[in-house]
């Protein structure tokens, strides 16, 4: 066997492997979509099956059961701010811990690890103290309530990935940049944030999914059903000794489609900007 | 247009976005729903008293209608009483809820907790104690009084007349049976009154047709309610205050009993061989679609058994044991005394007046008017079962029964969480064949030991 006949059978079993590696991660999915058209008998009968008919049943019983429209609204706004802010946060003082020359390296070490130390936190440790400052800071039940310990939850993630990015830029565009007269704020705004794009968009996605998934701290400081995020819509077809699954399957589908749209446009920036803040530094 | 006058368009419009997310945000923040205090408790004064009723189900209209209509009922006949419900999912995202909200002052004034954390709250001062509501509503201590101010929520004597829960509901529990399944097959259903032995031949009779006799399922560890009551016919209340003070120990001859005969229903084949993998819903969906002979369940299931089997339903409170202990004419009639008061109503009289007035009627005729018209036991009343609900009164057929009387209290909902959660698992390994019976016992005696 020659060479390139070698190489074309090895690319076309890593081909058939990979196309069931998809089948395999894409089946949980489909599935999914399958069921939402089941009646709760169905699913419970012959939960491989396809649906006998295209039942909508539950897709109505999720939009009367679930205010969806307020609750996208509320997770958008609960996104936003929490993503928004906790980069603006990140990518100042992961710049500010890469660039700035400390007297003291130690403390520079030291800030670093701090500002990465929730990486072995579970934040669901936290969730006590976190209420309790919620109460104490009248926030309860409104969306700061959230906004304020999701930016805590993404600091170290950002940090890890935006320190490591900026560690592997070369100072001199910077120095030539500066030389050339260029402030501090346009130095981060012209020339910084346009070159970690990779590092920007895989930390919006990930962090936008984390907000939308996130059900343990929302159902805790969330109170008033006008104020719910979508994580807490599943929960709602649960009775003491009942559970709808076939309106939890379609309150699932409604949820997570807008998810996978959104993943889905930014996905190819995903490994640029996992490899370029994980590798380097 | 030039390329500076986009960036400053696309920066209005950004600032504008951010204004108005913050706004919207604004209306909310650091609130209740309109009209509830900050600090998560209800508000007083004025002519409208305002209170927080905390409860652990999500969608209390679709999921629990009973409860719903009844608060409803109650606001309408209390306009000058405003009700916010406070919902969680599910009774543990509710202890732990209630734990964060006793210990940062933020209780709702009326709420639903497990007897376990309810204890943990009462003795550090976060709940009331309610023996004077009896003398407030004398029709309730008439009814009830007597039971709550004797036996502790444990199952122990009640040596200082102090209480702290008022009943939720009326737990009744047993085996629903399929009559079609038992006529099908020529086989005599079980009635009240069947002992062990005879049941384990009607076991045997099903097991060889092919048909699975109860309907159980392991992943819902706690839908093992009709074996609870069993435990009762080998002594469960006569040893549990014993084995707490360390005179007696789980791993006894009785108990030992107990579970030989769970085990014996394994060898004969009575229980699903999925059991391991099924929950109790599916388990339920099993026995309603004519999969099972009968599913252990309870009076809340009996509004969807009437509808898909109707009058080809039968109720069963379970076998009796020769080698048992006490009256074994019993069934499952307790009361789950989860209703809870927060401590700080006490410090306000025009709120504890309301909490009062709250209590009366959840406890009174009206609301177990509702209640019986959704096919759910009253409380403190007589229940008469309504026309259409054929399964409903099969059951009460069997709380009439003469020469049988209610069990008051349910082995899991008077033990600590960890002997409960042991419990459960016990009873489930024991049918699954993963525990021996002595393994069982012994499971709990560790548990005992330990917690």
């Amino acid at each position: 066997m020659t060479n390139s006949a070698g190489s074309k059978l090895g690319r076309r079993i890593s081909g058939i492997v990979l196309a069931i590696f998809t089948l395999i991660w894409m089946f949980p999915l489909v599935w999914m979509f399958f069921m939402s058209f089941k009646t709760n008998s169905e699913i419970y009968a012959a939960p491989l099956s396809l649906p006998q008919h295209l039942n909508l049943d539950n897709f109505a019983r999720a939009l009367e059961t679930l205010n969806i429209g307020r609750m996208y609204v509320n997770t958008l706004i609960v996104a936003v701010l929490s993503v928004g802010l906790g980069f603006l946060v990140t990518f100042l003082s992961s710049y500010a811990l890469c660039r700035m020359v400390f007297r003291n390296k130690k403390l520079q070490r030291g800030l670093l690890r701090f500002f990465q130390l929730g990486l072995m936190i579970s934040p669901f440790i936290l969730l006590f103290p976190i209420y309790r400052i919620t109460v104490q800071g009248n926030l309860y039940n409104s969306i700061w309530s959230l906004v304020l310990p999701y930016i805590a939850t993404q600091v170290s993630f950002n940090t890890l990935l935006m320190y490591n990015f900026f560690k592997g830029l070369p100072a001199e565009i910077e120095e030539a940049a500066l030389i050339d007269g260029c402030n501090l704020p346009q130095l981060l705004g012209r020339l910084i944030l346009p070159m970690t794009k990779p590092v920007v968009v895989t930390v919006i996605v990930f962090n936008v999914l984390y907000v939308w998934n996130e059900y343990p701290i929302a159902s805790v400081l969330l109170r008033d059903e006008s104020m719910y995020t979508l994580s807490m819509g599943a929960s709602m077809f649960k009775g003491a000794y009942s559970v709808d699954n076939a309106g939890i399957i379609a309150a699932s589908v409604l949820i997570i489609v807008p998810e996978l749209i959104f993943y889905g446009f930014l996905q190819r920036y995903i490994v640029d900007g996992m490899v370029a803040g994980a590798v380097k530094g | 247009m030039n390329k500076k006058a986009m960036k400053r368009i696309s920066g209005l419009i950004l600032a504008t976005l951010l204004l108005g997310t913050l706004t919207a945000c604004g209306g909310n923040a650091g609130g209740k729903g309109e009209g509830a205090a900050e600090d998560g408790s209800a508000e007083s004064g004025g002519d409208t008293v305002k209170l927080t009723f905390g409860i652990h189900i999500a969608d209390l209209e679709k999921q629990e209608p009973q409860t719903y209509e009844v608060l409803k009922a109650f606001e309408e006949a209390n306009p000058d009483i405003e009700l916010e419900i406070l919902s969680t999912s599910d009774a543990d995202e509710q202890g732990t809820q209630m734990k964060l909200a006793a210990e940062s002052g933020t209780l709702p004034d009326i709420f639903w907790c497990q007897y376990g954390i309810a204890k943990e709250m009462y003795d550090a001062g976060y709940i009331m104690e309610l023996s004077d509501f009896l003398e407030y509503d004398t029709r309730v201590n008439d009814a009830i009084g007597e039971q709550l101010r004797t036996v502790g929520e444990d199952g122990s004597e009640n040596e200082t007349g102090e209480f702290y829960g008022l009943p939720y509901q009326k737990l009744v529990t047993g085996f629903w049976y399929n009559k079609t399944v038992f006529e099908e097959n020529n086989i005599e259903p079980p009635h009240n009154g069947t002992t062990f032995e005879e049941f384990l031949e009607i076991v045997k009779a099903l097991n060889e047709k092919g048909i699975v006799t109860i309907s159980n399922g392991a992943k819902t560890t706690y839908s093992d309610w009709a074996f609870q009551a069993m435990f009762v016919r080998y002594g469960f209340l006569e040893h549990i205050n014993a084995i707490r003070n360390g005179e007696e120990s789980f791993v006894n001859e009785d108990f030992l009993n107990y579970f030989e005969m769970i085990d014996e229903l394994r060898e004969a084949g009575a229980f699903p061989s999925n059991i391991t993998t099924q929950d109790y819903f599916q388990a339920k969906e099993a026995f309603l679609s004519g999969n099972a002979a009968m599913l252990d369940s309870g009076q809340w299931d009996s509004a969807e058994i009437n509808e898909r089997l109707g009058d080809q339903v039968g109720f069963w409170w379970g076998p009796t044991f020769e080698n048992g202990v006490g009256d074994q004419n019993v069934g499952m009639q307790a009361f789950t005394n989860n209703l809870r008061v927060s401590a700080e109503v006490e410090e306000d009289q025009a709120k504890k007046d309301a909490v009062y007035r709250f209590l009366s009627f959840w406890l009174g005729e009206e609301a177990d008017k509702i209640r019986v018209q959704y096919g759910v036991n009253p409380l403190t009343t007589v229940p008469e079962a309504g026309e259409d609900n054929k399964a409903y009164a099969a059951m009460l057929s069997a709380m009439n029964e003469e020469g049988w009387s209610g069990i008051p209290l349910q082995p899991d909902q008077i033990v600590t969480d960890v002997i409960k959660n042991t419990l459960n698992d016990a009873i489930y390994g024991v049918m699954s064949g993963i525990y021996s019976p002595q393994e069982a016992c012994e499971s709990l005696q560790s548990a005992q030991e330990n917690q």
